[in-house]
């Protein structure tokens, strides 16, 4: 016991990195270097769409109104994340439970949105290669790499919580865990918010 | 609060009841400022709007208010700093394509 202690002493150098937990820590710096790629997406979105002369307006091929709802759907599912953080910390294992499943329902709704979107816009000839009318085909490029990384982000998304709402019933579970899979959870929301902008609105 | 390996440990017994209404009024902002972005697309609207929502959702969902100083520094100026010289030095460069 005496040597595991000082093992685990040695390895936390006492210390406690930013007064936080080191898992709280890593992912804090993977939300970091993960914006970091998604920022690296749209700016070259950004880089080739100033640069085309047949850039396609979204709204040629997208309901706006549509899109509105799904990023309601995934603000909502971020805000009941918010709440199962708040519940875990309060140590009250029911409402974890039911505001984590709260919120991988909203997961997995967005995802079904997105796989509608996906299928409405190939039905009309889009592809990661060529986009209808002759309009500028990276369009179709950007549009299935970086909804489609999100997408996936999203779905990792839904299997953590659907761990974290499983142990949560179970009462296997601590306020940190929950916090981490939250700020996984709402880093995927906060990405959105730029995709929804730059992809739809700009 | 941390142990001696920086996790933050479960309560052991449950704490005050959670206050549930800030997240639900995060929530009503964001709401807003996306009907105000959608309804205007004005540039003008839609940088600060995108913005306005990132950092409710970075300070308030994410809790970064709570964290020290300088954590928040490193996170935010690292996220700044690539972003500017993205957008503001190479993206622009792409209409001289």
């Amino acid at each position: 016991m005496t040597t595991m202690a000082t093992t685990e002493s040695r390895w936390s150098s006492g210390l406690s990195p930013f007064g936080m937990s080191w898992q709280k820590l890593m992912m804090w710096w993977f939300i970091v270097t993960d914006a970091l790629l998604f920022a690296g997406f749209l700016g070259g979105y950004g880089f080739s769409r100033l640069g085309s002369e047949n850039w396609p307006p979204a709204e040629k091929f997208f309901s706006l109104t549509y899109l509105t709802v799904m990023t309601f759907v995934l603000i909502s599912s971020s805000a009941t994340m918010a709440c199962a953080v708040a519940a875990a910390r309060a140590g009250d294992r029911a409402a974890v439970a039911k505001f984590t499943g709260y919120t991988m329902l909203g997961g997995i709704g967005f995802l079904g949105m997105q796989v509608y979107e996906w299928a409405h816009f190939i039905s009309q000839g889009g592809r990661p290669w060529a986009v209808p009318e002759g309009l500028d085909a990276r369009f179709g490029s950007y549009f299935f790499l970086v909804t489609g990384f999100h997408g996936t982000h999203v779905l990792i998304g839904v299997l953590i919580l659907l761990v974290v709402m499983l142990r949560a019933r179970a009462g296997r579970f601590t306020a940190n865990g929950v916090e981490v899979a939250g700020l996984y959870w709402h880093f995927v929301d906060l990405v959105w918010v730029f995709i929804f902008g730059c992809f739809y609105l700009i | 609060m941390t142990d001696e390996t920086g996790a933050t440990p479960a309560p052991s017994t449950p704490q005050a009841t959670p206050h549930y209404g800030v997240y639900f009024r995060i929530w009503g902002v964001l709401l807003a400022i996306t009907l105000l972005m959608v309804f205007t697309k004005n540039p003008a609207i839609l940088l600060p709007g995108m913005a306005a929502k990132a950092t409710l959702i970075a300070l308030w969902f994410m809790h970064l208010k709570d964290e020290r100083k300088d954590f928040i520094f490193y996170m935010v100026a690292s996220i700044v700093l690539m972003s500017l010289i993205l957008f503001a030095l190479i993206v622009p460069d792409g209409k001289a394509m």
